[in-house]
């Protein structure tokens, strides 16, 4: 389930995609200081860390920001909420219905649970790659051939599933940020240089690099003899492409809400954001010749005027980024009027920034979290970290409540994976250290229900008794 | 073999031990299926930065000394060849094991894990490379 796929930054850091929540090991040192820190650090180009574990530090918030922008900002994060929202009730319904059950029917409702299970994995947007369904895959397999100059092979495609999208963008984001940084001392230049498996995209293992350097063959490949003698042409070629891989990825991940779909006007095939991405290199591509604004689209992150560039040359007319936000936003906006789940308010309010700021939206790095205002919550080796941003923010109240929210979520989700997947159940507030009553069993992970604590703070063994699932 | 001799294929077998352990610690707390993906680096190199300092303690105190603080691989390279060729010495120079404990557990701890691991760790590396300069 959507809720237990995990994007890696190796030993460091992952993210639960759904979750809200990156999360970091005990070889990183995240406290509460970490963010304002790294944030002085970035907006004067210095490098400050004078130990390893700094150095993976810096370079592993920075990459689970992205994924975790990734989910809260676009349209993929939306959509597979929505998908992750129906199917949590109905999850949990069925098995307390199959509890209540005789024996005999056991084997009935079993099944069920595969077929959801199929059901699930067919209506999410982000699985990773072991997860495609064959189906899937060939289908990505068959678009891209179609329009391509060249055929494309099944070994091919790698770089287009969403896994290796959502990778090469953080990868290459962290990379992006890494060579701003003009000032460090010896020491620390020598760290960087011995961890450049961790930020740099040429290097970095197949996962985050398989886009990054195949779309290099667009963007660089026909400029590869001029490197050597003129080694400013490569500077420039670099930044080029790794601003416009970025910015490729975030249209890509402008995912259309159902309602767009339910009336058949897209169809879903289409939207698979790893062949949207090969729809606009190839557009990129095929323009005559760089035109005039191209430079300036960059600078400014002009995703609506690159959008614009492009669509003439596309072989499919997609709906336009601008457009697909402010459906979100309206979806969103709907739900809140019955719904005051701080999660949906969060997604709202990133959906209407984008059409209002999408510039500010393009880059996820950490300073985009002072002109978006959305929260930043981390789970760390010692406990929950959460940082606010806006004046409503302020209110200590609010920190609660979105605090709770969140962990409800978290809580369902991993109740709902327990019950699909039968995989063992580790409670999210003992993972979040939030739980004072917390045993290893809790963090560690539980085959059924009974090492949880006989305690009414227990809020899971309290909440799945009451519910008739204990 | 001299008592305080190490050779490569010593430093190689007790890196690999420490290494695993170390690795373990880190996918621990949350079991997480990609953990393991790139931690081979992380978790070999803080291995090599608390395996060389106890090795130089168990050959001299003037290489403790110069290399109980690694930070980078080039330091490392030069702990790892000045130790390969380091002569013999007494007895009495080298580092004392409480030392190397305490000093070692520090280092991992600051490297993310906690002091009953660190020492636990610590400790059973330095009855290895004990028992192998008592050989």
């Amino acid at each position: 389930m959507a809720f237990r796929f995990q994007l890696n930054a190796g030993v460091l850091a992952h993210y639960r995609w759904g979750s809200l929540l990156p999360r970091f090991g005990l070889a990183v040192d995240i406290h509460k200081r970490s963010l304002p820190e790294f944030l002085a650090c970035v907006s004067r180009e210095i490098g400050s860390w004078r130990t390893e574990i700094a150095f993976r530090t810096y370079v592993a918030f920075q990459h689970e920001v992205v994924h975790y922008l990734q989910d809260v900002t676009t349209g993929i994060g939306h959509w597979d909420f929505l998908v992750m929202r129906k199917w949590i009730p109905m999850i949990l319904g069925e098995a307390r219905v199959a509890r209540q059950s005789p024996r005999s029917l056991r084997s009935y409702f079993t099944k069920r649970r595969y077929g959801n299970e199929e059901r699930i994995l067919d209506e999410l947007v982000y699985l990773p790659t072991n997860k495609l369904s064959r189906t899937r895959q060939s289908a990505l397999l068959k678009n891209l051939n179609l329009g391509a100059t060249a055929k494309v092979r099944p070994r091919d495609v790698r770089p287009y599933y969403i896994e290796s999208l959502l990778e090469a963008e953080a990868a290459t984001t962290v990379f992006l940020k890494w060579r701003e940084v003009k000032k460090s001392t010896g020491l620390g230049w020598e760290i960087a240089a011995q961890h450049r498996e961790l930020y740099d995209p040429w290097v970095m293992p197949s996962i985050y690099k398989t886009l990054y350097l195949d779309f290099a063959q667009v963007t660089m490949g026909h400029l590869k003899d001029r490197f050597q003698k003129e080694p400013n042409i490569f500077e420039a070629a670099l930044l080029m492409h790794n601003l416009l891989l970025m910015m490729l990825v975030e249209l890509s991940c402008a995912y259309p809400p159902p309602k767009m779909f339910d009336e058949g006007a897209f169809s879903r095939a289409d939207y698979e954001p790893g062949l949207k991405f090969a729809r606009l290199a190839r557009a990129y591509h095929r323009l005559p010749d760089q035109p005039e604004p191209f430079l300036d689209i960059f600078f400014k992150s002009d995703i609506n005027r690159l959008e614009e560039l492009l669509s003439p040359y596309m072989e499919y007319q997609y709906l336009p980024y601008k457009k697909v936000y402010e459906q979100w936003a309206a979806v969103f906006a709907q739900m809140s009027e019955t719904d005051d789940d701080r999660i949906l308010q969060m997604r709202k309010n990133a959906a209407i920034e984008k059409t209002l700021k999408p510039e500010r939206m393009i880059k996820k790095t950490l300073a985009s979290f002072l002109d978006h205002g959305l929260r930043l919550p981390l789970c760390t080796g010692k406990g929950y970290v959460g940082y606010a941003f806006t004046f409503e923010d302020l209110n200590p109240d609010e920190d609660k409540i979105f605090f709770v929210d969140l962990q409800r979520h978290n809580r369902d989700a991993a109740l709902a994976d327990y019950f699909m997947t039968g995989r063992n159940f580790v409670c999210p507030l003992a993972e979040n250290q939030v739980c004072e009553i917390a045993t290893s069993h809790c963090s560690n992970g539980m085959a059924n229900f009974k090492p949880l604590p006989k305690d009414r703070r227990c809020s899971i063994r309290v909440g799945l008794t009451d519910s008739g699932l204990l | 073999m001299h008592s305080t001799e190490f050779t490569d294929a010593d430093i190689q077998l007790l890196h690999a031990d420490l290494e695993k352990s170390i690795s373990a610690e880190f996918a621990r707390p949350s079991g997480a299926e990609g953990l393991k993906l790139v931690g081979t680096l992380v978790a070999g190199f803080i291995a090599t930065k608390v395996l060389l300092p106890v090795l130089c303690g168990f050959t001299s105190r003037f290489l403790y000394d110069r290399y109980k603080d690694i930070q980078v691989t080039s330091q490392a390279e030069r702990a790892r060849e000045d130790l390969l060729t380091a002569k013999p010495i007494n007895d009495s120079d080298r580092v004392a094991s409480e030392v190397l404990e305490r000093e070692m557990t520090e280092k991992l701890m600051q490297d993310g894990l906690n002091e009953h691991r660190a020492r636990t760790i610590v400790i059973d590396l330095i009855r290895k490379v004990e028992d192998k300069s008592q050989h």
